[in-house]
């Protein structure tokens, strides 16, 4: 560090936020759009703006989580369901049913760490069958109503929020914050 | 980048009017961002997501009031017209979508794929038949009932339950919906949703277990050899497979 700061030449030429050669003429750096050369107001907005993005990021990530919580919560339902009907009701049809989803459930919860797009979508494809079969088969439309209008509206919320992530951090990328 | 002398014509910032030299992502000028052509639009806002949405939804609600409300008399009717209303519900879909989400190119046809697929969807099936019978007889102790296109002769099972299914639902679930979703999340979350919601739509909790995997099987198909009639035929000889297993066992225990 100390060799580079000597070379007074090199050291006008490199974006002090990027680390990109750039054009010593120029106000702002093109690679990352930092006023290099700007005021100090100029580059307190710069600022501004990554500060808001990284709070924007926060409050996208915190949504994600939610509906992952979603997921792992409707997975643990379908055991617990599963087992108490299972062994009290000699119900295997329904513990085997239960389980099954119970694994398709905690395998979104694991994948949407990493698509929380898709895994919230197919979390909502997989969870509306079951409420609309229950809807049609029971009858059973207005149970724990409020209940389901909250699991679709975390998962939506997390969906829609998996693709705010990925746009954010482009972004932050794109403005030389990792 | 490179600093040396300005190559080519000069670039003009949409913002300021400010000529660069070289490249930019931003201009030097004014610190704005160069605006793209084709720039991002948000997958939300998107026409592949409203298809995907309203096929799955359309498709599921057929599915189950059909499921639901289907009288055993008048089994035949119900059926025929579900399968119809499946069909128009695809093609319409598919003219949504366009002719290239669909990947039907029949071109690059492989004889050693073709041998492969054929190879592994008879075992398949016939493994998830006595699979399936395991759960039932073993586990849930239900006794074995014939599923109720066999009482139609077996044309009528070839027709609807191995030609249809498998260019209809390949259409879609390898098809469009799998171009879609490749296009908004990339390909492993294509492969992922498109194999459950495929398992899902059949109503049938514990056939995920096989379905899931069945439905990720065609779609690496496509993704692997960019057509879906790969799959088609690996889904028509798995469906063949099990109507061929069940005729067997009808005709052994009608006797």
């Amino acid at each position: 560090m100390e060799n580079q700061d000597t070379t007074l030449d090199q050291a006008v030429h490199v974006c002090s936020n990027c680390q990109n050669t750039i054009d010593d003429t120029a106000t702002y750096c093109s690679h990352c759009s930092y006023p290099q050369n700007g005021t100090e107001e100029e580059k307190a907005k710069f600022q501004r703006r990554i500060d808001a993005k990284k709070r924007l990021l926060n409050v996208v990530e915190k949504e994600v989580k939610k509906s992952k919580n979603t997921l792992i919560a409707l997975g643990v339902l379908n055991i617990l369901a599963g087992l108490i009907l299972g062994y009290f009701a000699d119900d295997m049809a329904t513990l085997i049913a239960s389980s099954v989803l119970a694994m398709v459930y905690f395998g979104l919860a694991i994948w949407s760490d990493k698509e929380p797009f898709g895994a919230g979508l197919t979390g909502l494809i997989v969870y509306g069958t079951i409420v609309l079969l229950q809807a049609v088969l029971e009858g059973a439309i207005f149970r724990g109503i409020v209940w389901k209008i909250l699991i679709i509206s975390l998962l939506i919320r997390g969906l829609k929020s998996g693709l705010e992530v990925k746009k954010v951090k482009a972004e932050l990328k794109e403005l030389g914050i990792s | 980048m490179t600093n040396g002398a300005p190559i080519g014509p000069l670039l003009t910032c949409q913002h300021c009017g400010a000529e660069h030299f070289n490249d930019f992502r931003f201009c030097g000028h004014c610190g704005q961002k160069k605006e793209i052509e084709d720039s991002q639009r948000s997958p939300l806002e998107s026409k592949e997501l409203r298809i995907i949405i309203w096929y799955v939804s359309s498709l599921l609600l057929i599915l189950v009031v059909y499921q639901t409300t289907s009288i055993l008399d008048q089994w035949q009717e119900d059926f025929e017209f579900v399968e119809i209303l499946l069909i128009a519900q695809t093609l319409l879909f598919a003219y949504l979508s366009g002719k290239k989400a669909l990947k039907l190119g029949f071109k690059p046809i492989d004889p050693g794929v073709i041998g492969l697929v054929l190879i592994c969807a008879v075992p398949a099936a016939v493994l998830v038949h006595y699979f399936a019978d395991f759960i039932n007889f073993n586990l849930l102790g239900i006794e074995w009932d014939f599923p109720q296109y066999t009482i139609y002769g077996f044309a009528y099972a070839f027709l609807f339950v191995a030609v249809v299914p498998a260019i209809f639902e390949e259409m879609a679930f390898r098809g469009f919906f799998f171009t879609h979703m490749k296009a908004m999340a990339g390909t492993q979350a294509a492969l992922v949703v498109t194999s459950i919601v495929f398992g899902i739509s059949h109503l049938s909790v514990i056939s995920l277990l096989w379905l899931i995997p069945l439905g990720y099987v065609f779609g690496w198909l496509r993704q692997r050899y960019g057509t879906i009639v790969y799959g088609m035929l690996a889904h028509f000889t798995y469906n063949l497979t099990i109507v061929v297993l069940e005729y067997m066992q009808y005709n052994l225990e009608s006797f």
